[in-house]
């Protein structure tokens, strides 16, 4: 049972970082691009990491694989911000068609 | 030492014992002198940490995280159907939002909840007005932030906080009252 959850959790971890690495490829600009690539790092990094949480055979592993998804879960939003930003400041263009909505 | 700084002593302490998975004396005593330098190093920036949240205000934290846990799976599933079935594949959007959040550590809650949900990245945020810029994939992901249950959660762990430190300015029964007052300062004025 626990060698068919890992695996499942393995598979769409697979298929996370599988489909995001198609979005960088068909999604237009670097901006677009960014949501493709969240995908395998939310998703993928969370399942891949869930699989390794159970199949980690002490309490101190688990932690410490913990406190990894943690610093990674806060690290990459700063950086996919930064670079966002630095798109911005530098003048990337967004793609043709992006529109502009105040709330 | 004041009380936030032997917290967080115990804290790196108690990382360090995980991380090292040995409890003797020699990892003990490295333990306790560098997490005594670390606290010593930062601790000017300990006095504009917030306040050490109440059992209540963990409640609500961890409740916030379940619902971003949700919104995680939900947005990734719509950036797959996005990435596979529209042509053209997208319809970015900028959009411009002001979220009834006040604090500094409440808006860098919201910009990393923001941005790890897949289909919206926070460009920028304007420090004196609360505004933010997003980059939305799809114009539903940008509607989806004006009226996002997250902001609900973040703006009302706010104010239980905010309640918490006007309570405690006004029985004066805080032994730091001017960090206190610099905190309630950082909340801004009572919205509720």
């Amino acid at each position: 049972m626990i060698k068919l959850i890992t695996g499942l959790c393995f598979v769409g971890s697979f298929i996370a970082f599988a489909l995001g690495t198609f979005g960088l490829f068909r999604f237009p600009d670097p901006y677009t691009k960014m949501h493709g690539l969240g995908m395998g790092d939310t998703l993928g990094v969370g399942l891949a990491g869930l699989g390794f949480l159970i199949l980690s055979p002490t309490w101190a592993l688990r932690i410490k694989l913990l406190v990894i998804l943690f610093i990674f879960w806060v690290i990459n939003p700063t950086m996919s911000h930064l670079v966002a930003k630095a798109g911005l400041v530098h003048g990337v263009h967004p793609v043709e068609g992006t529109r502009v909505i105040k709330g | 030492m004041k009380r936030q700084q032997l917290i967080l002593l115990i804290l790196l302490l108690g990382f360090w014992l995980i991380v090292s998975e040995t409890v003797d004396l020699q990892h003990l005593a490295a333990g306790v002198v560098f997490a005594g330098i670390t606290v010593w190093f930062w601790r000017n920036l300990l006095e504009r940490m917030p306040k050490w949240p109440i059992w209540q205000e963990v409640f609500l934290l961890g409740h916030l995280l379940a619902t971003l846990v949700k919104y995680i799976f939900g947005s990734n599933i719509a950036v797959a159907k996005t990435l596979l079935f529209d042509s053209p594949p997208v319809g970015p959007v900028f959009v411009v939002i002001r979220p009834p959040i006040e604090s500094n550590w409440g808006r860098v809650l919201l910009s990393t909840c923001i941005t790890i949900t897949p289909g919206t990245v926070v460009v920028d945020i304007d420090p004196e007005t609360g505004q933010f810029i997003v980059h939305a994939l799809t114009a539903e992901a940008a509607a989806g932030l004006f009226d996002w249950q997250i902001i609900r959660e973040i703006s009302n762990v706010e104010s239980w906080q905010r309640r918490r430190l006007e309570s405690g300015l006004a029985v004066g029964r805080s032994h730091d009252s001017d960090i206190v007052r610099a905190a309630a300062g950082d909340l801004g004025p009572h919205s509720d």
